[in-house]
């Protein structure tokens, strides 16, 4: 058979422009510097590693302020409070609060607001402000765009980073991070039109504090987190929890931890999933103890869940097959119901 | 932490006062003086707090929590307890009438002594139903049992794994019509770059229809490219995952919230929860 190269050539010619075209679309992962050079890239990639657990592993002490905005039940709301917070660079850390500036509430409400902001200071650490908690879901979900702008923060000069999901989203964060250790000085959430959502803001920075006098962090809650990998079984966590079966396209598991409420002492499992940035809980209890005057009978053909918005916050909690189940995440509440409904036969 | 300042620690926590003493321990241990001042400061500020009154359905409900298991023992003596309680008397002389009244009126409808006399008529259905099953026993069985049967619904994942066969299924012929799609483009440009003519023509003339020819299938193949491009970029909705039906039902109370979920919220959320509370 003899060859016609006219015709593949013009296919070519074809493909080609089209498959650059498709190529130009495609969004893929970058960490682009205002120079572009290699060097400059590898730099910035190595800021992004740098960056993650860095709370963990720098040690520090300086006072942050917190703000956050939101529109509550009675309109818009504004919270903003000072604290200092102590890390020993090794996994120990503490958060002091200092003083709430808004709302301005009652003395006794104000001490209120404050012990309560002390008992789950485990909690705002380690979920609370902006951090990479896994690269790779982190380049799979974001884009990080590193403006070139050097700002001062604290007394410290730091890098500033746009980073905003892949997707559509309305949010982007703006952060400020020091290039030495990798420590987020200042993180900025806010809307596409700029409107702040929330702010945490080193107000002053000590990398060489005397940490001696600083009383760290100890579980209250009796939470005891598996190790990474560690598998969902009774063994580990005292029963057999229901897991999502399908989490929402480039979420993955990131932490699972076994707790126990202090109320009835029920064992419950937490499972924490993010998407490199933003997290999701699902927590489910052990199945309760039957009682002889409750009559078994065939599954009802549809469960109820409540479901309460906070701010950005929605949480879903019910009872499906006899186990208490709660989610929260800052995802739409039919996610978190499709999250609840692939958990159960 | 060293087991003397857990030691020292329990003692101050034991004390009731956690204020550190000027001796002893508290005195050498910068860390366990640090604790016992922020614990007084913790108590005092604890003390300072409104005393919270218990709602009044608490007790009522500690009761019933308590007595859970005798509930039904209760309520089975309470029915026991329950009077029997006879028919009035003028029910039994309504009756007695009713019955003299139906037997001396043979228009009425006729009383239960009436049809205790005669011969009741069977319908004529009952006589070939009754035949049939003297006639074929088992088959009779077999259809009584069958009806008495209850339906069973397919499991949703059967629907599930239907719907994605159906979906394979059309996006094989999908593909199947692209490729013969695309085949009979290339062949149109086979042809018309230097394929066989269907009948001889003229040089210059076997150039202008070639080129023609070429053009329109690379046109065509250019659309058919577009259309693939489209149908392989185009966002896929994710599958529904299978299992229980789900119903979400708005609130604006956190009150249901478990303590340590309530903890949870707070502390990723910053202290939201706790703002809107009080």
């Amino acid at each position: 058979m003899r060859s016609s190269p006219r015709p593949l050539a013009l296919l070519a010619a074809l493909v080609a422009p089209l498959l650059l075209g498709l190529c130009a679309g495609c969004d893929s992962w970058s960490a682009s510097t205002d120079t572009g050079h290699a060097a400059g890239k590898l730099e910035s990639v190595s800021l992004l590693h740098l960056m993650v657990g860095a709370t963990k592993k720098v040690e520090f002490q300086g006072v942050r302020r917190y703000e956050a905005y939101w529109n509550g039940g009675s309109g818009p709301q504004s919270l903003v409070y000072r604290e200092t917070v102590s890390a020993d660079g090794t996994g120990q850390f503490a958060i002091e609060p200092q003083e709430l500036i808004q709302p301005a509430l009652p003395p006794a409400q104000t001490a209120q607001f404050l012990l309560l902001q002390k008992v789950r200071e485990g909690l705002s650490f380690r979920y609370r402000d902006f951090e990479i908690r896994d690269i790779d879901t982190f380049a799979a979900n974001y884009t990080a765009i590193f403006t070139g702008q050097k700002v001062t923060v604290a007394g410290r000069q730091a890098e500033r980073l746009m980073i905003q999901r892949r997707d559509p989203t309305d949010r982007r964060f703006v952060v400020d991070v020091d290039p030495d250790n990798g420590l987020v000085l200042r993180a900025r959430e806010e809307l596409s039109d700029g409107t702040l959502v929330a702010l945490s803001e080193f107000e002053s920075l000590d990398l060489s504090p005397d940490l001696s006098g600083v009383v760290f962090h100890q579980s209250v809650s009796g939470e005891q987190t598996l190790p990474p990998g560690s598998a969902l079984t009774s063994q580990n966590l005292g029963f057999q929890p229901s897991t999502p079966r399908q989490v929402p396209a480039g979420w993955r598991l990131i932490e699972v931890a076994k707790l126990v409420d202090p109320i009835d002492d029920r064992p419950w499992a937490k499972l924490v999933y993010s998407d490199g940035v933003e997290l999701c809980f699902f927590v489910v209890a052990a199945p309760g103890q039957p009682t002889f005057h409750v009559q078994p009978g065939p599954p009802p053909d549809a469960y109820h869940v409540r479901s309460l918005a906070i701010g950005p916050w929605t949480v879903l909690q019910g009872e499906i097959a006899g186990r208490d189940v709660v989610v929260m995440g800052k995802q739409d509440g039919q996610v978190l119901a499709d999250l609840i409904r692939s958990a159960f036969p | 932490m060293l087991p003397q300042c857990q030691a020292f620690r329990d003692m101050l926590l034991d004390a009731g006062v956690p204020q550190a003493p000027a001796t002893g321990h508290g005195s050498v241990c910068a860390a366990c003086a640090s604790w016992a001042h922020s614990t007084e400061r913790l108590a005092r500020q604890l003390q300072t707090l409104p005393r919270a009154a218990a709602p009044a359905e608490l007790e009522g409900r500690v009761v019933a929590a308590l007595q859970a298991g005798h509930r039904q023992n209760r309520a089975v003596q309470a029915v026991a307890d329950l009077g029997r309680i006879s028919s009035p008397a003028v029910l039994d002389e309504f009756v007695d009438a009713d019955l003299e009244e139906g037997l001396a009126s043979p228009a009425r409808p006729p009383s239960l002594l009436e049809l205790q006399g005669r011969r009741i008529q069977a319908p004529s259905v009952l006589d070939r139903l009754v035949r049939e099953e003297i006639a074929e026993p088992s088959r009779s069985l077999a259809r009584r049992y069958l009806g008495s049967l209850r339906r069973k619904r397919a499991p949703e994942e059967l629907r599930l794994r239907v719907a994605v066969s159906i979906q394979r299924v059309l996006s094989a012929q999908r593909a199947l019509s692209i490729r013969t799609a695309l085949s009979t483009g290339v062949r149109g440009l086979r042809r018309g770059a230097g394929g066989q003519p269907q009948r001889p023509i003229g040089l210059d003339a076997g150039l202008k229809v070639g080129a023609r020819r070429a053009v329109g299938a690379g046109l065509a193949v250019a659309a058919l490219l577009f259309v693939l491009g489209v149908f392989l970029l185009r966002p896929t909705p994710p599958l529904r995952p299978h299992g229980p039906q789900i119903v979400v039902e708005q609130v604006a109370d956190p009150s249901g919230l478990p303590p340590f979920a309530a903890a949870l919220l707070d502390g990723a959320s910053g202290g939201l929860l706790s703002v809107e509370r009080l």
